[in-house]
């Protein structure tokens, strides 16, 4: 599955975000893809799941969204995503 | 890499900041004077943040002010900033904040190594509060020249 991560300028806080949801799906045994991006890039973007912070996430209205809480707490991040990751990845 | 981007130049604690924009400021001016951006990228954080909105700041008491390297970036360089009281940038969850990291990349991928280290520094909750409680610049650079750093595994 492909998962994007978003954020204002895609070089930051996606970023960090991308590399923690790597780590996520790794740890789960989920073979995914995950690309960061910048929010005005992100809907030009083909995806399974777009994953970026309340804010931002207005935006995706006809897309798969996971809204997380946290960029870097990565409890935070897996309690927010992994659900729908299983999910979508079936 | 990191060591190498966390300077005597960028590195400022006990600043004093009336609001979220001379916080920002201040963190910016830094990689100005350290010779890694130019004046319109501390314009283009601000900006963003105006933008964006608040998600910058990204755990208790943290934010990370940056802009897109087109936006003034001459080379790679990061920065923190104690301030001396903190400041609201209203965001809900992690507010009020006395610690910024600023950083400015060249691209969207050179600087990938640097952040999987940073996020080991914004993790490392024994030395943030040692920041937070006085620990004075040269043992915070000190610290990071020092600190063993995990590499990503792929």
């Amino acid at each position: 599955m492909k998962i994007l991560t978003v954020c204002g300028n895609g070089i930051g806080s996606s970023l960090m975000l991308a590399m923690k949801i790597e780590e996520i799906c790794k740890e789960n045994g989920i073979a995914a893809s995950v690309e960061s991006t910048d929010f005005n890039s992100a809907p030009g973007k083909e995806a399974d799941l777009i994953v970026t912070v309340k804010e931002l996430a207005e935006q995706f209205d006809n897309r798969r969204v996971a809204v997380i809480r946290s960029y870097v707490n990565k409890k935070k991040i897996t309690e927010d995503v992994l659900d729908i990751i299983k999910e979508i990845s079936g | 890499m990191i060591e190498k981007l966390f300077t005597e130049k960028t590195v400022a604690v006990d600043v004093a900041a009336k609001d979220w924009e001379e916080a920002v400021r201040a963190g910016g001016k830094l990689l100005v004077a350290a010779g890694c951006a130019e004046e319109a990228y501390v314009t283009a954080m601000l900006d963003n943040i105006r933008r964006m909105g608040q998600y910058i700041v990204i755990a208790p008491g943290l934010a990370m002010p940056h802009a897109r390297p087109e936006c003034g970036v001459k080379r790679i360089g990061m920065g923190l900033v104690r301030l001396s009281s903190p400041v609201c940038f209203g965001n809900e969850e992690y507010d009020p904040v006395d610690l910024l990291i600023t950083f400015c990349a060249v691209d969207q991928s050179t600087h990938i190594e640097a952040l999987a280290e940073l996020m080991q520094i914004i993790e490392d909750e024994e030395f943030l509060a040692q920041v937070r409680s006085g620990m004075e610049k040269d043992a915070i650079l000190d610290y990071i020249q020092s600190k063993k750093f995990i590499k990503a595994d792929d």
